[in-house]
């Protein structure tokens, strides 16, 4: 029992800290929450189902659900945040909600609100280690996240493109004064984050099943999970998801199960009173 | 003088306005649009209260469905298990809201502006939860239905009972006129020119010796209050409490109200009320494609019109200050010409 929910959270957790993920690079270059986000991990999981059933290999078609995460992703940014750069931040958090009752409301009229299970390679194949089975997809997530972490810290550290992006981060305008583009920075992030995103969605596919409103709860923990990270920290994110995963799997499996989401909501909250700069997070003196 | 004349006619003309609006139920037949002119006034309250903390204050709240929702409970379980009528429920569902406001205004308000719209979303999350999961008090997804309607008022010899649509209508309309009166009361004293200041600077207002934190909390508790009276008021006109009404979207449905309607504007608030009410039961003809198009309004709005209706009359005043400056400024040149000549 112990076990089991130790791997369960650990597998929720690594689903939240590749949601948190998108949450964070999008903060971090315009202080600003993309409510929208929730909607990029339905919608790549929605579109790994399309392709499968039109016959498309299975891996092609995760490929498709992530490539079609950081599209919709990019689009966002392109055609409703881009044009706002001068709002207020309330504004575009209305936009970004308006937006997601959209695309929620879009995949439903698409592909309908009954719940669909994606396939997977592992599903129905176990591993036994000591006297107990793991489910092989369970080991493909777990495997999967750690990669995507390893690929995206290299990218941000290692590469000029990157580097553009940290830069982003800590001061959007001298960015723009060294000559970076910040517009084409701003974009990178939002396809990336949402292909992070997408691929959670896709991952969790053939566990939770894929339907219109899969990415509201999801949604929000990977928010909760970026909060407690310290909102722009990226590896405190990622440790921040993998914690939040596992606390909820034993307060959903020994408390009660109905209150499961309302889990992270009081986490979410008492980060907030405690510790706003997140667990890992340094305080910031608010700018005058 | 002349302004003096112009503020006693057009008070007089609100007047008239407002006592002739008593008689709209005359020329409305269908019962149904009835029902949607009574859901405009309900939500004109929400949108008067968010307003309160979000346009005059300047502090973002996306929980604000889950005090129209504590308000409609409240209500709905007084009336339900001790038989309380809407008059001694109302006042229940006002403290009530209050209160909890009073404390989630307390904890939340230290925080900047973002993590306080986290906060409320946390806080409106949980408890939307707690009406789904609480099922002895709640009656959990399925709700709480069969809420009293309010008693007959006895005026003498007239009685008016609560039977149709067309009978809460009036009774819905004082109450909007109760909350404008009291927005009114509220953002013209010295308590509410100082959110204002908060809103347009927090430094400089707390620099000239405003309380701010004890500003925001009581402006916050205030705001609740209005969704709490609400509530109350959904119940008795529903009849019936479910979850589903009071989840994020309705947070965001009444911020929205705000944000179109125009922020820190009485009109712009029941202006809003009205727009997203209307349009989202027009789309009922089209259900399938409804809540996309609602969807897509409120990015356009916003995108297009970022300070609201009531943006739109700013900047027209604007413009037209500008262009009698211009025609001033033309005369006076041609003038000046002419005597030169």
């Amino acid at each position: 029992m112990f076990i089991d929910q130790l791997i369960n959270g650990i597998v929720l957790g690594s689903i939240y800290a590749l949601m948190a993920i998108g949450y964070t690079m999008v903060w971090n270059v315009l202080r600003f929450i993309n409510f929208a986000h929730g909607e990029v991990y339905m919608g790549g999981a929605f579109v790994s189902l399309y392709l499968l059933l039109l016959d498309t290999p299975i891996w092609l078609a995760y490929l498709g659900g992530v490539c079609a995460g950081a599209l919709l992703g990019y689009l966002m940014e392109k055609m409703v945040y881009m044009r706002m750069r001068n709002a207020p931040k309330l504004n575009l958090l209305i936009a970004a909600i308006g937006i997601s009752i959209v695309l929620q409301n879009l995949a439903q009229y698409i592909w309908g609100a009954t719940p669909e299970r994606l396939t997977s390679p592992f599903l129905s194949k176990n591993i036994a280690v000591g006297d107990m089975l793991i489910n092989q997809h369970y080991i493909f997530i777990i495997i999967l996240t750690i990669l995507v972490m390893i690929v995206l810290e290299l990218f941000i550290n290692r590469t000029l493109m990157g580097k553009a992006v940290q830069a982003a981060s800590q001061n959007i305008k001298a960015t723009q004064l060294m000559g970076i583009n910040a517009n084409k920075i701003i974009s990178i992030t939002f396809a990336i984050g949402s292909a992070v995103g997408a691929l959670a969605g896709i991952l969790v596919g053939p566990v939770f099943l894929v339907y219109p409103t899969m990415g509201v709860f999801a949604g929000l923990k990977g928010f909760t999970a970026s909060v407690m990270g310290g909102m722009g920290n990226i590896p405190g994110a990622m440790i921040a998801g993998l914690l939040l995963g596992v606390i909820e799997s034993f307060a959903a499996g020994f408390i009660s199960s109905g209150y499961r989401d309302a889990v992270a909501m009081v986490i979410l909250l008492f980060i907030l009173l405690v510790r706003p700069q997140g667990i890992f997070g340094k305080i910031v003196q608010q700018k005058v | 003088m002349e302004l003096i004349k112009r503020s006693a006619f057009r008070k007089s003309v609100l007047l008239l306005g407002g006592i002739a609006l008593f008689l709209l139920p005359l020329g409305i037949v269908n019962p149904y649009f009835m029902y949607i002119i009574n859901l405009i006034l309900i939500y004109a309250i929400l949108a008067l209260g968010l307003d309160l903390i979000v346009g005059y204050t300047g502090q973002v709240s996306v929980g604000h469905g889950a005090f129209f929702g504590i308000g409609a409970y409240v209500a709905a379980i007084l009336a339900k298990n001790l038989g309380f009528s809407l008059w001694l429920t109302l006042p229940f569902s006002i403290i009530i809201t209050a209160v909890i406001g009073l404390i989630i205004g307390f904890i939340g308000l230290k925080l900047i502006e973002e993590y306080l719209v986290m906060a409320t979303l946390a806080f409106g999350t949980i408890i939307w939860l707690v009406f789904l999961n609480w099922t002895d008090l709640t009656g959990g997804p399925m709700g709480i239905a069969g809420i009293s309607a309010p008693p007959t008022i006895t005026l003498g010899t007239l009685q008016f009972p609560f039977i149709q649509y067309h009978d809460y209508y009036p009774l819905l309309l004082i109450f909007v006129y109760l909350g404008i009166l009291i927005t009114r009361l509220i953002i013209k004293s010295g308590f509410g020119r100082a959110c204002t200041a908060i809103r347009d600077d927090e430094l400089a207002a707390q620099a000239m010796g405003i309380p701010v934190f004890k500003t925001k909390v009581i402006m916050f508790t205030i705001s609740a209050a209005f969704c709490g009276a609400a509530g109350a008021l959904y119940a008795h006109f529903l009849h019936v409490v479910s979850p589903e009404t009071f989840a994020f979207g309705m947070s965001v449905t009444i911020l929205t109200m705000v944000m179109i309607g125009g922020q820190g504007s009485i009109t712009g608030a029941i202006i809003g009320a009205a727009i997203l009410t209307v349009s989202s039961e027009a789309l009922r003809e089209t259900p399938e494609l409804r809540m996309l198009i609602y969807g897509f309004l409120i990015v356009i709005m916003i995108m297009f019109f970022p300070k609201g209706i009531m943006g739109l009359f700013q900047i027209s005043k604007q413009r037209l200050l500008k262009k009698s400056i211009q025609v001033e400024k033309n005369v006076v040149e041609k003038e000046g010409l002419s005597y030169e000549q």
